[in-house]
């Protein structure tokens, strides 16, 4: 079977065929990171007490963490409904990352097209920009109601269209910064492993495993932030 | 992606409304197929216009273009673009939301759970030792209350005590004063009776004396 491109043909009538394209090897390395995320609180969680020990103690740290990213963003009143978003945005892209630096998906020989990280593909890292810009104008609408839309007349009506433009560039920013830092991470990666393939990569791999560490942080901190800063309304 | 309607392709379609799982192969051949149909239809027009030169010429641009199409067509079939849009995009979309309320319920829900817990547990034994704080202030004041009670209490009957002694002490000297006294007063009423006597005594004796004085003195 080939993997990289699975057509899936939806025949609609005898005169006209559409064919919709899905890119396979996100899907699978996808799966595998949800798969990791899931098996993780499932072990740890198994026998919780009140005084943690070992991977309970972590996915407790874990937790905390989020909760103060989420909190320093958006207020002590209001984060706690948002958690869950923000958490799941961090771990999914973190784990996303790590995986694809660390896990050896290069053994997997594919036919066509090669498994990595899914985050170096233009579609997850949209689809999650995408899913932070619905939710803050969901968060924005759910808590303002229709005077939400005053905050695009909010200084000064000269910077409406100035604020129209950053519901563009928000989600476009979010979805390219973490795409070409993962992807050219990758890339870049591959042409010195194809080079040199001892030692001289490892720097650069060290290099990636924080700036994708990074890049995970600054994600859900933006997406948190952004969030906040539809929810806060008037200075 | 080229969509022709064409009756090769209706031999397909004919399996009815499934959609069908096919390789990129078939995708090639599948616009190949569209494409020599389409040659065809183009070499029929080219030989009715091939009289006229300009034409001819105009026609044969016309058609290496035309030919080019396809063949753009089918390269672009395995293109590697970077900006390749497709179904990915919201099944990443479903399958994040499915996570994050996996997520919620498997993690953040059962922690959190735990972890306010034990905020709340600290939180009233904090409250406690408050508490028992105020207790041991009065527990103390009870205690040197009592204190003081017990050391007003054996201040007052060692005072008591004192006095009593005191007063024995006293009581026992009058008494030997007394005594003394009284002997005191015998001895000299003893004295003086002794005195008295040994007076009358002398003056007996002192008559005596002087009458034998006067009797030798005055012989008669």
């Amino acid at each position: 079977m080939q993997i990289e491109q699975l057509q899936i043909f939806e025949i609609d009538n005898p005169h006209q065929v559409s064919s919709v394209e899905v890119h396979a090897q996100v899907l699978i390395t996808s799966w595998v990171v949800i798969a990791l995320l899931i098996a993780l609180p499932v072990v740890a969680t198994r026998n919780l007490q009140t005084i943690p020990t070992g991977l309970q103690n972590f996915i407790e740290y874990v937790l905390e963490f989020i909760r103060d990213l989420t909190r320093t963003q958006m207020g002590e009143e209001e984060y706690r409904p948002w958690v869950p978003f923000i958490g799941t945005m961090f771990l999914s892209i973190f784990v996303s990352n790590w995986s694809g630096a660390l896990l050896p998906w290069r053994v997997i020989q594919l036919p066509h097209g090669e498994l990595a990280a899914p985050t170096n593909d233009i579609n997850t890292t949209v689809a999650l920009a995408l899913l932070t810009s619905i939710a803050y104008f969901y968060a924005g609408l759910h808590k303002r109601g229709f005077s939400y839309f005053g905050k695009y007349i909010h200084p000064t009506p000269v910077l409406l269209p100035i604020n129209i433009l950053e519901d563009f560039t928000k989600p476009l920013s979010l979805s390219f910064r973490l795409f070409g830092n993962i992807l050219a991470d990758e890339l870049v990666v591959a042409v010195f492993v194809s080079l040199v393939p001892l030692i001289v990569p490892v720097p650069m791999m060290l290099l990636g495993l924080f700036t994708s560490a990074i890049q995970a942080l600054i994600s859900a901190t933006l997406a948190a932030a952004y969030i906040g800063e539809s929810m806060e309304g008037h200075h | 992606m080229a969509v022709i309607p064409c009756r090769a392709s209706s031999a397909r379609s004919s399996s009815g409304r499934v959609p069908a799982i096919r390789g990129a192969a078939d995708q090639k051949v599948r616009v190949r197929y569209n494409c020599a149909f389409f040659q065809e239809a183009l070499q029929n027009v080219a030989l009715k216009v091939s009289q006229n030169p300009t034409v001819r010429k105009a026609a044969f641009l016309a058609m290496n273009t035309l030919w080019a199409i396809p063949a753009i067509a089918e390269e672009a079939e395995e293109k590697g673009k970077i900006f390749d849009f497709n179904l990915t995009l919201p099944i990443i979309v479903a399958e994040f939301l499915l996570l994050m309320l996996a997520l919620d319920n498997l993690w953040f829900k059962p922690v959190a759970k735990v972890m306010d817990e034990r905020d709340e547990a600290i939180r009233q034994k904090l409250m406690g030792v408050r508490d028992n704080s105020d207790e041991i202030k009065k527990l103390q004041e009870q205690a040197e209350a009592i204190l003081k009670a017990a050391r007003a209490e054996t201040t007052a009957e060692l005072n008591k005590m004192r006095r009593e002694t005191a007063a024995s002490l006293d009581a026992k000297l009058q008494e030997s004063r007394q005594r003394v006294e009284k002997e005191l007063a015998e001895a000299l009423a003893n004295l003086e009776s002794q005195k008295e006597e040994t007076l009358r005594s002398l003056d007996k004796q002192v008559q005596e004396l002087s009458d034998q004085i006067v009797a030798k003195v005055i012989p008669f």
